[in-house]
């Protein structure tokens, strides 16, 4: 699997776990799973919602790649270890 | 007593939060013994805003709601400060807890002479399960700025919390907090005339960054720099033709003629005249 597919998947199973939170960005907000199901989709968004979703697949996988504690533990949510 | 302006509309769910947020910077500035002009917990509008700013001239301005990247809304249709009004934050210093508005709003209030604009280059996100958290963030820089530090260190203290933070969430398995936070933290800046603005999208003031560095090279106005441009292009066009008809007359184009002398002379001294004018804007 790759690195930002374990990603997604990890943040699919929070969204899971925590259905009545939401996330504002801006003038809009959503639920998490509603988020997370925009991280695999981000390509067919607005232009706004799309930078704003690459941005934040940016920052999970420079996260992953340079903070053990989050790799260890996403890695251990998606069932990867 | 010094005087600060809090402007903090409401008039959905997002600018909620941002107004309960602003409540405790309303606390921190009163027991630091600022006197407080406190609008907000409804939609506003921009004659509001432009008047208590336009009576109080230098107070320093905090405002909490949704931004762009060329304004600070009042409501959602009005915009509270934009580039028609950016005047109005010269000389003071400004604290906005608002999406997107460092990217150009701020650098034009810099531009104009504002002491010091905190805010946010990208969106400001937050989660509701963490909203104490983004509000620990969001106000942190104000809290530094009043317990004495410089605009510069309470940036830096500001990026290193986030950090902490976002470690913190981390190790609670709270990753779309802990990104987010992050996301944030990296889009904060804070623009000072010690820290002056570094990213523009301008091709050309680009280039003034890069020789001029970001102090002098955001106080170069637009027609400034094509007037350059143009004193140069055309220079070039006349000492190439220049050159041309010399070679057609003489089958060289070097030689001493006065028209390469008065070419010389017309670089030096435009030379000279730029240099004066830089010098003059150092000043």
């Amino acid at each position: 699997m790759k690195e930002l597919d374990i990603i997604i998947k990890a943040l699919k199973l929070e969204a899971q776990q925590k259905p009545n939170e939401r996330i504002y960005v801006g003038f809009k907000s959503y639920t998490y799973a509603e988020f997370a199901e925009m991280l695999n989709n981000h390509k067919n968004l607005a232009k706004a919602e799309k930078e704003f979703v690459e941005n934040f697949l940016k920052t999970s996988l420079k996260l992953f790649k340079e903070n053990k504690a989050y790799r260890e533990k996403i890695l251990t949510l998606a069932g990867e270890k | 007593m010094t005087l600060a302006i809090l402007v903090a509309p409401r008039f959905d769910d997002a600018s909620s939060y941002s107004y309960d947020w602003s409540r405790e910077i309303k606390e921190m500035l009163e027991e630091k013994g600022f006197q407080v002009i406190d609008i907000g917990g409804r939609p506003l509008s921009r004659a509001e805003v432009e008047k208590v700013l336009t009576e109080n001239p230098n107070a320093l301005f905090v405002f909490y709601n949704h931004g762009n990247e060329d304004c600070l809304w009042a409501s959602q249709t009005e915009k509270a400060v934009d580039e028609d009004n950016v005047k109005l934050l010269a000389s003071r210093e400004c604290f906005t807890m608002a999406c997107l508005s460092a990217k150009q709003l701020g650098v034009e209030a810099y531009k104009v002479g504002c002491l010091a604009y905190w805010g946010y280059t990208e969106v400001f996100a937050f989660t509701t399960e963490d909203a104490n958290v983004f509000k620990e963030f969001a106000n942190c820089g104000l809290k530094f700025k009043l317990e004495g530090k410089t605009w510069e260190e309470a940036l830096q203290q500001a990026k290193n919390l986030a950090k902490e933070l976002a470690q913190k969430l981390i190790e609670a398995g709270k990753y779309f907090s802990s990104i987010l936070l992050q996301q944030d933290a990296d889009a904060l800046r804070c623009y000072t005339p010690n820290n002056p603005p570094t990213e523009t999208k301008c091709i050309f003031r680009k280039i003034a960054l890069k020789i001029f560095g970001p102090k002098l090279g955001w106080r170069i106005s637009r027609t400034t720099g094509f007037g350059i441009l143009l004193t140069l292009v055309g220079w070039g066009i006349v000492a190439h033709d220049f050159a041309h008809q010399v070679y057609q007359l003489k089958g060289t184009p070097l030689s001493l003629e006065g028209g390469y002398i008065g070419l010389a002379l017309n670089l030096i001294g435009f030379m000279l005249l730029t240099s004066e004018f830089i010098n003059w804007l150092k000043h």
